[in-house]
């Protein structure tokens, strides 16, 4: 993959204006800070770093605690030219937090306060540098939740999953991140901070915050956010079904959603990866296990579990209990931990592709993309999340790299997957987002659209300083 | 030196950050280079030879509480204090040590302890002689934070001693007052070994000590025989000798503890030593109120910012670190903070001052 050159090293008078601003303690040159913040989790990155490479140094790192913070330093780099990399835990996945360009990366993470919570409106004001866990361990002592579980949960701010247009785990019943922010406040480029009003909705025009949402920081840097909350449910159960056939699990879940049924959290494996999370527990199954989650109020749950589990039968489904689900739901973010004993002790590398389909092309796409995959890696599938439309599918790859041509190998498998996506009707991401990544299938994606938001970029932050290099296929370093 | 911790350094290098949500340091700072991933990442590229071993990345090592919360958080169970430790070392061994470790340890040289006073004569003012005795078989180490910044607390330990009919234990004449683990974070093992062995000769006729500080009662267990210095292996924390007399009734309760506390568990005690119970199980004995739990608590609790010497090179950070745990006991009725560590105790202190901390000591003796 052609990657641009790192720019020059940035100024004393941008360090010394930046310490004006933010005082000494919250600006850092060191060594060690430049390459830690020099990538995410892109795995490829991973695979530069067991090489002893760092390729995008940033020049600086700041900390802000207040939006007027934020201000005050974006109109000094846009004045100077230097580009500004908003970055949350940089927990991402395809590289969206890569300082391509050097400059500035502006760490959101001592914007981390919940602000207020609104009883009554069920509303909770907070930073966007605040962890998702954190802030959801504080929901939960008070009673409420956001119902937003991705993946990342532990190690991802609010900031990253509203600027990447985030899923978690229980976007079935709570809905992905668009559904559960109200308002948003960020600042542009020029250091102008904008606001989109707190109301359940509007019919305004067209909505701002969905402007914001998934921009990946090329537009303004989202400091403060108006989040939807729930009461904690008080009561959970939990269904397994194992299917003979992905297609009768598909089928299944798509008719449990236009009855109108909202599990928590469905997660249906393809036999791949029904033979892991069986073998987790001690078990064994051929088929594809389907795990359901259920949340609220008992009487509730145990109907719509029943009836989810009826369905379920009557499309070819065995009921396994509750313990395949209860053990995948404790365990759900453990999966993470195999990727160090991976790259570390059997050089391999552990990444997820993720798509969205319709339930039209769902079968197909999972069909292309895992016979593509699945010569060149060790392919695991299943549905994260699924929707009355349709639903998302994360191919986990496992492919052994070698030092001559690990990364070759790499960017095949991504090609392999984003053409096989883009030709059977799929998206290239549901919930990761673009970065560095994908950016060269992002163009196939949108043909009409990725000029019209590069209009807006120009618009908005004509000296290209925000987070340059990302949702754009050029290169272009403010200078 | 780093060797040893290869797996340890491979595995958080690679490891996608899955405990930095408990980090004590990066949650303060935001600073991905203080949390276990950051600082191992540095030595990773180290070993690599991609980057230098240089001051820079020496600094980073010291920036860890040494709480140990992170394990708790790892599925492969990974230590990275000892590494943090070692990494110390060796940024002594090279000259590459921050300032503040160096002038630290010319301070502890001058009394050999960390507070720059004579401890030994403080602690002979402030108890009668009657309770000194060399030749006692169970002694009472208060440790240097004890002695220094809360006198009181000992004289209510031996108050406590007195009600409970326990009239065998001596008070430690403090000649030798640190434990040596201020030195042992600052990565000076040397003169920890050599702190460690002048201790062991003035605790050679002891067949059971008692410390009123969890990193004491840790370093006499385990650090002193792992630099191959013998100790007595009866080392207690206090409050797992008093627990058992206090449940079998032996202590005159008069009054129950009227106020609300929230119990901070220190991490010495309890992710080191394994201490949870003990403390809780004195505290019902006399509390009329229940006692109120941090929502990190037990093998989860958060790190109060007073370890490993983060107070000496960062105290800013010591100070964050603190009022990050401080929230929940500033919130709603107002609540005093009972502990069982005056590192702890005061860490709090510093970070709130209008804060009521008590020694689980402190709240028994009230009660007598």
């Amino acid at each position: 993959m052609d990657q641009p050159k790192p720019k020059k090293p940035t100024n004393v008078e941008l360090l010394n204006r930046l310490r004006d601003v933010l005082g000494g303690r919250r600006v850092s040159r060191a060594l060690g800070d430049r390459l830690n913040y020099s990538h995410d989790l892109w795995p490829r990155s991973l695979l530069e770093i067991r090489r002893g490479e760092a390729p995008y140094r940033p020049d600086l790192i700041i900390w802000p605690e207040t939006t007027e913070e934020v201000s005050r330093v974006l109109k000094v780099c846009n004045e100077m030219r230097t580009p500004v990399v908003p970055f949350g835990a940089g927990s991402g996945m395809c590289g969206g937090v890569l300082p391509v360009c050097g400059g500035v990366v502006l760490d959101t993470k001592r914007m981390n306060h919940i602000e207020r919570i609104s009883e009554e409106s069920q509303v909770a004001v907070c930073q966007t540098g605040i962890l998702g866990i954190h802030l959801e361990q504080e929901l939960n002592r008070r009673g409420y939740t956001m119902g937003h579980f991705p993946g990342s949960f532990g190690i991802s701010t609010l900031g990253g999953y509203l600027a990447t247009r985030s899923a978690g785990q229980a976007a079935t019943m709570y809905g992905k991140i668009e559904d559960m922010v109200l308002s948003l406040q960020a600042v542009l480029a020029d250091g102008t901070v904008i606001h989109t009003r707190t109301a359940p909705r509007r019919a305004t025009g067209p909505d701002f915050n969905h402007v914001l949402l998934g921009s990946e920081g090329v537009l303004a840097v989202i400091t403060r956010a108006h989040m939807r909350l729930h009461a904690l449910p008080a009561a959970r159960e939990f269904r397994s079904a194992v299917f003979p056939k992905l297609d009768n699990g598909l089928e299944a879940l798509r008719l449990m959603l236009r009855f109108g049924l909202r599990p928590t959290i469905v997660r249906l494996s393809d036999p791949a990866d029904t033979s892991v999370t069986m073998k987790a527990l001690g078990l064994s199954a051929q088929g594809c296990l389907l795990v359901m989650v259920f949340d609220g109020r008992s009487a509730q749950i145990e109907l719509e579990s029943a009836k989810a589990l009826e369905i379920c039968l009557a499309n070819g489904g065995r009921d396994r209990g509750e313990e395949p689900a209860r053990h995948w739901y404790n365990h759900r973010f453990a999966e993470h931990f195999r990727q160090s004993p991976l790259l570390a002790e059997q050089k391999m590398v552990l990444d997820t592709i993720e798509l969205a389909a319709t339930w039209t092309n769902v079968k197909p796409l999972y069909d292309a993309v895992h016979k593509a995959l699945g010569r060149q890696a060790t392919v695991l599938a299943h549905v994260p999340h699924a929707y009355p439309e349709g639903c998302a599918l994360a191919f986990t790859v496992l492919c052994k790299v070698t030092t001559e041509d690990e990364f070759k190998r790499y960017d095949r498998l991504w090609q392999t997957a984003m053409d096989a996506a883009l030709k059977n009707g799929g998206v290239i991401s549901h919930a990761h987002g673009i970065g560095r990544q994908k950016v060269r299938w992002l163009a196939k994606q949108l043909p009409l659209a990725l000029p019209l938001l590069q209009g807006l970029k120009r618009r908005l932050d004509p000296n290209n300083i925000l987070n340059p290099g990302k949702l754009s296929v050029e290169v272009e370093c403010p200078c | 030196m780093l060797k040893k911790f290869h797996r340890e350094i491979e595995y958080c290098t690679y490891c996608p950050k899955l405990c930095r949500f408990s980090c004590p340091v990066g949650n303060a700072t935001g600073n991905e280079t203080y949390t276990p991933w950051g600082r191992q990442s540095l030595l990773h590229l180290v070993g690599e030879g991609a980057i230098p071993w240089g001051r820079e990345v020496a600094a980073s090592v010291y920036r860890c509480t040494t709480c140990m919360l992170c394990r708790e958080y790892c599925d492969h169970e990974l230590e990275i204090p000892p590494v943090m430790l070692a990494a110390r070392a060796k940024a002594v061994k090279d000259k590459m040590q921050p300032q503040e470790a160096v002038e630290f340890k010319g301070f502890f040289a001058e009394q050999h302890n960390p507070m720059g006073d004579d401890l030994s004569a403080r602690l002979h003012s402030l108890l009668p002689k009657s309770l000194f005795n060399p030749d006692a078989q169970v002694v009472y180490f208060p440790g240097c934070v004890m002695i220094y910044n809360y006198p009181q607390t000992i004289k209510n330990t031996f108050r406590l001693f007195e009600a409970l009919d326990v009239n065998y234990v001596a008070c430690y004449d403090a000649d030798v007052p640190c434990c040596g683990v201020p030195l042992h974070d600052h990565g000076y093992e040397d003169e920890f070994k050599a702190n460690a062995e002048k201790l062991s000769q003035k605790l050679a006729k002891a067949k059971a000590v008692v410390c009123g500080c969890p990193s004491c009662a840790w370093a006499l267990k385990t650090m002193l025989p792992g630099v191959g210095v013998k100790i007595t292996d009866r080392i207690y924390h206090l409050t797992e000798f008093l627990a058992p007399l206090v449940a079998e009734g032996k202590l005159p309760i008069r009054r129950p503890y009227p106020k609300r506390l929230i119990y901070h568990d220190p991490c010495y005690l309890g992710r080191y030593l394994g201490v949870y119970d003990q403390p809780r199980n004195l505290l019902n004995e006399v509390c009329r109120e229940p006692l109120v739990e941090f929502s990190w608590n037990r093998n989860k609790s958060y790190c109060c910012g007073g370890g490993g010497g983060i107070p000496v090179s960062n105290p800013v950070l010591a100070r964050e670190i603190a009022a990050q745990r401080l929230t929940e006991a500033n919130e709603g009725e107002k609540k005093s903070v009972v502990t069982a560590c005056p590192s702890c105790m005061r860490a709090f202190q510093k970070a709130d001052e209008s804060l009521e901390v008590l020694d689980i000591v402190d709240v028994l003796v009230r009660c007598i």
